[in-house]
């Protein structure tokens, strides 16, 4: 462990907006709104509400709650936080996966954050005006494929990469105050103004004309409003609350909204001072994160897809993935806007600004985890570990770019940006609820509490928690992990190029596993000689 | 607006929008170093 002090948070709302920053991400305004209109409208908001109070929230109390555990003892990172709460040789083992997740899925996530950088430029530079659903779809695709050079130079995805990268980089070497801080008090008030500005264009556009207008109220004058897409987003279909499926989904999209089970969260909680407060920041975190994704995220794409598409068209963009709901029906729903070639431009670079803002804020947590794991146990400076990420960043990135129509990153984001986090989610609950002890937990969330937790909650976090978590790994495990591990349905060009991604993420586990071993030698060795 | 997502919607916005404003105000009230005294220190 290192003997330099740890640093701390410059205030509270600097904590919180960080901690908001690391859970809004392009998820709020591209997943939320498909997952809510696939996953019976309306009637999404009931699971999605229960999963929010049963899951969500005491998660975040959870991690938190293990962050400051940990980092009041010295651990900036999952492994230590681990050992801090259960005294076994397998613990810090078990913490792998709090290094594992951030950095693979900082890798992948920051390349889709590149695009966002480089739409904003294209939207400023007027690239994406006057082409047709086909043609975007084509600029969209010749930039993710490399062997398509007929709009993007195969430097173009490279530069953009490197760009984020780098800008990640410098912001995470700034250190907590200077750079995470500064970032999330200058990024998220941006991302909240460019969201605002945009819900309130889209909200008040007029009726407009579509192909197919079955659904929208003006269907017989084969026209559709942004009322067509709210009324498409929030509609209840009450068959959907019976279906199991509903369910999971939505406490699916609970999970990945707030950035739990990623180990970013325990990092940023181990800079808490012992007296600082955790349950109603937690709240405050949740709150912010809820309101960009309900209000914002759900007032956006699908109201201004359904205006320019009509309900039908929305859906098949939809099903097409996010990247095209983001990437190809915005930019087009832009160059329709009415005020001409100034407000296509400014929506489309705030639209692509806010998804950088969201996503950059993101990043950066997730390579905080194993920054401070380099630091605390072999003595780097931040400087140093932070280029030593860039570097591995850098060198892995461009596998994803190179092979990202092989499904090399699709392989990373099941894996570890999905399905890993229910692991480590349930693995730490079990171990601060139950391992530390119920009453353990139960006090170390309310050291400094600014907000007495109702009892109900301890209930709730020992008993429900576990169980939902328990029950999403067990639905996930029989209905995708088992056919995506046998790649069903993927065609067979793409079996090698996905084995290989599998290989390169089992590489740095093991790495990371024999570099925790490596950490509590030297600790073992150090105290061998203060002793 | 169809009545239905019309209450659904409000009924979403109220809930995070309440939850957000409550929670800041609370924040905003309790002042960093004025905390709770610890569980069980009240009889």
């Amino acid at each position: 462990m290192s003997e330099k002090p740890r640093e701390q948070w410059g205030s509270r709302i600097g904590l919180i907006l960080a901690m908001a920053g690391n859970a809004v991400g392009l998820g709020n305004f591209l997943r939320f709104p498909r997952q809510a209109v696939e996953n019976g409208g309306g009637t999404f908001m009931i699971p999605y509400f229960v999963a929010f109070l049963l899951v969500g929230i005491p998660l975040m109390w959870i991690e938190w709650g293990v962050g400051r555990h940990g980092g009041l003892r010295g651990h900036g990172s999952v492994p230590g936080m681990f050992e801090s709460l259960w005294k076994n040789p397998v613990a810090k083992y078990l913490g792998v996966l709090g290094l594992f997740m951030p950095l693979v899925v900082l890798i992948y996530y920051c390349y889709i954050e590149s695009w966002t950088l480089a739409w904003t430029f294209f939207s400023l530079t007027g690239a994406t005006q006057g082409l047709d659903q086909d043609g975007m779809r084509g600029f969209l695709s010749s930039y993710q494929n490399l062997n398509d050079p007929s709009i993007h130079s195969m430097w173009t995805p490279i530069l953009f990469f490197v760009i984020t990268l780098s800008v990640n980089i410098w912001v995470v070497s700034k250190g907590l105050m200077g750079g995470i801080e500064k970032l999330a008090k200058i990024g998220m008030p941006i991302l909240f103004i460019f969201a605002a500005f945009l819900v309130i264009r889209v909200l008040t556009l007029p009726g407009h004309a579509v192909a197919d207008a079955t659904g929208c109220i003006g269907a017989a004058a084969g026209s559709c409003s942004p009322t067509d897409g709210l009324n498409f987003m929030f509609t209840p279909d009450w068959s959907a609350l019976g279906n199991a499926k509903v369910w999971l989904a939505a406490a699916g999209q609970i999970f990945f909204t707030l950035s739990v089970g990623m180990g970013s969260l325990q990092a940023y909680a181990s800079y808490l001072k012992k007296k600082d407060d955790l349950t109603l920041s937690g709240v405050a975190t949740c709150a912010t994160n809820e309101t960009a994704e309900v209000v914002l995220g759900g007032s956006l794409a699908i109201p201004a897809v359904v205006t320019f598409f009509g309900v039908t068209g929305a859906v098949a963009i939809s099903k097409a993935g996010g990247f095209d709901l983001g990437f190809v029906a915005m930019p087009l729903v832009f160059n329709q806007l009415p005020g001409g070639q100034i407000m296509t431009v400014a929506a489309g670079v705030m639209w692509f600004g806010l998804l950088f803002f969201a996503g950059i804020t993101s990043s950066v947590s997730m390579a905080t985890p194993v920054m401070s794991f380099l630091e605390e146990n072999f003595g780097w400076t931040r400087r140093q570990s932070g280029l030593a990420i860039g570097a591995l960043a850098l060198s892995l990135g461009l596998l994803h770019i190179f092979f990202y129509q092989g499904g090399f990153l699709d392989e990373w984001d099941y894996w570890a940006g999905t399905f890993g986090l229910v692991i480590l989610a349930l693995v730490e609950t079990i171990l601060f609820v139950w391992v530390f002890g119920p009453d353990n937990m139960w006090r170390e969330l309310h050291e400094g509490a600014a907000l007495q937790l109702p009892r109900l909650f301890k209930f709730v976090m020992t008993y429900i928690t576990p169980v939902f978590l328990l029950v999403m790994m067990g639905w996930w495990t029989v209905t995708e992990a088992i056919p995506t591990l046998l790649m069903e349905g993927k065609p067979e060009s793409e079996h090698a190029t996905r084995w290989a991604s599998r290989g390169v993420m089992f590489a740095i586990l093991i790495a990371q596993l024999l570099l925790i071993r490596a950490a509590w030698r030297r600790r073992a060795a150090r105290k061998d000689v203060l002793t | 607006m169809r009545p239905t997502a019309l209450i659904f919607m409000l009924a979403a916005w109220t809930f995070v929008l309440g939850l957000t404003i409550w929670s800041f105000y609370r924040l905003m009230k309790t002042p960093e170093d004025e905390k709770l005294p610890p569980p069980g220190s009240i009889p």
